[in-house]
């Protein structure tokens, strides 16, 4: 019996989803079906975009990927433009029994559902646990997470009392006990030789969140930009928490935003490249399928004048993992610890927390002021009131002059997000911010 | 600064920029200084010992503290004497603050206080909003050791509508045994007064509200007066 045709239309970011390859010889492997591929033809410029940011693994990740496609003589360039046009895809589809569209990204479903009703023989998946799921709209925010009831795996630690912790990896870590940061789900303290350890409250001394951190042991990530744990740490043979790189010499973008990003020599363009290189770090992680959850200016710290860090990963949703912790400000919609704990988050809903930073970090101002609405954290109904043009103003406050400084496209992303609620996705505004860079410095 | 605005302009064309980035935290403190103050309860110092002492690390605290020192702006007021209402320094940066210790003497006229603590933020937040300067929800501590001589009434009230608004955060504080927690629930109708009796409880109030002044996304403070509830 023939083989059916099938072309695999892949988004780049499926490629780092996790053991792509093991999902891969599945696909090869099936006795019925003669696999095909095709990739977006702007992937390279993702590839060039990893190589810039120092990603050699990921880039080369891709590049073997579509070698390997191309040795086979089974790999086909499609031109979409950002998927917002989808006639080369249709006519390149036509020759196959079956097309499969793999995503991990809403605004790609959202681009190809349409052609459903055309292409009867087109299905979209992403991938999750090297299986693929049918997406489904009913699937976008409910998955769930790993969560158990009454979840208290260690009791009785009290992390007050503790001086030092073991890790399995790096011997006995002794605590400064006076270089201690508090956060919702733990504190954080220096060690004595170099390393940074968090210790989890009690409430969050709990299977799920060991389990999550044995996951991330196991996974691949290799940005020097995330502070990844190195470790689990123990007190005596009980799970306390976790050990990470100490950086040293960064502020968070709380801090830098009081001082006007002016540390040292910085220039005002600084802003706009500390702005690009943080995006292209949460573009590494959403490809990733891997959310910073907790997204607030306090875990985001920049060394001057423009290397970005996300820290506090512990508190990253990884596959069914969830981030069980939120500042209310940087969300948006309003949850319950309980939420936290049982739904996983999706990728749009870390766009609210990516705007908002982004617009603080470029305008030095909250997206909600105005001058009846000056408290933080206060924003009431949330107006955005940020004009689109000049035209009826009678004074031009220094916010506004800010504002009108941005390139238009940039001042229409955020408008439009804030008024409407349209996202404009990692890759457009890196390329925007890349250009307006680029004008900038002539 | 200079050079900053400077290039500033060329992110588009204006001239004469002016740039107010950093958020303040408004924290202001009403202290009772009453005669009673000078006794001793549950600890080796007097009252107003502990607080003179806790207080004066609370503004090195501040001083020595980088972030706390730039977005700071500190508010005290003490109440005692003749029916005094003192207004030590209003809400100034740490560096023009002059403080002497507070010295214990005569009633409690704590209603007055409050009074003059609202009229103060009121002033201060007209301050912010003509000046484009955002600030965190404005923190108030008011702690006294007995009631009030005066009538408080009419500042409660209006304190609490302040309160309710969320136009401010009160953390009332009731020193040794002597106060009635029933008053200061009038003042504060969202946060249970906490109780200080030794020198372990002056000193962790005053941590706290020193974490806040440098991270005022720090809620430690507003967890340690739940625990009181």
């Amino acid at each position: 019996m023939a083989k059916l045709n099938r072309l695999y239309f892949i988004d780049e970011g499926v490629f780092s989803t996790d053991k792509f390859y093991s999902l891969l010889e599945i696909l090869l492997d099936d006795p019925k079906i003669e696999p095909y591929f095709a990739v977006d033809r702007e992937i390279q410029n993702d590839i060039n975009n990893f190589l810039s940011m120092g990603l050699y693994d990921d880039a080369y990740n891709i590049q073997t990927y579509l070698y390997f496609f191309a040795n086979r003589r089974k790999l086909e360039y499609i031109t979409t433009s950002g998927f917002l046009d989808l006639e080369d895809f249709l006519q390149k589809a036509t020759k196959y029994n079956e097309v499969y569209v793999l995503t991990q990204q809403e605004k790609v479903y959202d681009a190809f559902k349409g052609l459903k009703s055309k292409m009867p023989v087109l299905k979209i998946y992403s991938v999750r646990h090297r299986n693929l799921v049918e997406w489904k709209e009913t699937e976008k925010t409910i998955y769930k997470a790993f969560y158990v009831e009454n979840d208290k795996y260690v009791n009785g630690l009290n992390i007050d009392k503790i001086d030092y912790v073991y890790s399995p990896k790096y011997g006995y870590l002794k605590l400064e006990k006076s270089k201690a940061v508090s956060g919702g789900e733990g504190t954080c303290y220096k060690t004595y030789n170099g390393f940074f350890v968090k210790l989890y409250n009690k409430n969050h001394l709990n299977y799920v969140n060991l389990k999550k951190l044995q996951k991330m042991m196991e996974m691949d990530i290799s940005n020097d930009f995330v502070l990844w744990p190195l470790d689990i740490v123990y007190y005596n043979n009980n799970f306390a928490g976790y050990v990470m790189k100490e950086l040293k010499g960064a502020y968070n973008i709380d801090d830098m935003r009081d001082l006007g990003f002016r540390v040292g020599d910085m220039s005002p363009l600084d802003r706009y490249k500390i702005c690009l290189h943080f995006l292209k770090t949460v573009d590494y992680l959403h490809r990733k399928n891997i959310l910073v959850g907790d997204m607030k200016p306090d875990n985001i710290m920049v060394k001057p004048p423009r290397s970005v860090y996300i820290i506090d990963s512990g508190s990253f949703q990884i596959e069914d993992y969830c981030c069980p912790v939120c500042h209310p400000s940087y969300t948006e919609k309003v949850y319950t610890g309980k939420e936290l704990r049982q739904n996983l988050r999706t990728i749009e809903d870390e766009y609210f927390p990516i705007n908002r930073i982004l617009f603080e970090m470029l305008m030095l101002k909250s997206p909600f002021y105005n001058k009846e609405n000056i408290e933080v954290n206060e924003e009431g109904n949330r107006k955005f009131e940020y004009p689109m043009s000049k035209d009826n103003l009678t004074s031009m406050p220094m916010h506004l002059k800010l504002w009108f400084a941005m390139s238009d496209k940039m001042r229409e992303y955020f408008y439009y997000y804030f008024t409407q609620g349209k996202i404009t996705y990692l890759s457009e505004w890196i390329r925007e911010l890349e250009l307006f860079i680029k004008q900038k410095e002539g | 600064m200079a050079d900053y605005i400077d290039d500033e302009v060329n992110f588009g064309d204006w001239s004469s920029l002016d740039i107010n980035v950093s958020r303040r935290v408004p924290i202001c403190l009403v202290l009772d200084r009453s005669g009673s103050m000078d006794e001793k309860d549950g600890s080796q110092l007097t009252k107003i010992e502990e607080l003179n002492k806790n207080l004066k690390e609370f503004l090195d605290y501040v001083r020595g503290n980088a972030k706390a020192s730039r977005i700071c702006d500190i508010c005290i007021i003490s109440f005692g004497g003749v029916d005094e209402v003192d207004v030590v320094c209003g809400y100034t940066n740490i560096k023009d603050l002059k403080y002497a210790p507070l010295k214990p003497y005569g009633r409690t006229p704590m209603g007055a206080a409050v009074m003059k603590a609202m009229d103060l933020l009121k002033l201060r937040r007209n301050y912010y909003r003509s000046n484009d300067i955002e600030h965190y929800k404005p923190i108030m501590l008011i702690m006294t050791d007995g009631l009030p001589t005066d009538n408080y009434m009419a500042a409660a009230t209006e304190f609490s509508r302040m309160v309710q608004a969320k136009e401010v955060k009160v953390f009332p504080v009731g020193i040794g045994k002597n106060f009635n927690k029933e008053v200061l629930r009038k003042f504060s109708p969202l946060v249970e007064p906490k109780t200080i009796t030794s020198a372990d409880n002056f000193s962790k109030l005053f941590k706290l509200l020193s974490a806040s002044s440098s991270n005022p996304n720090d809620d430690s403070l507003d967890k340690w007066f739940q625990d009181e509830a």
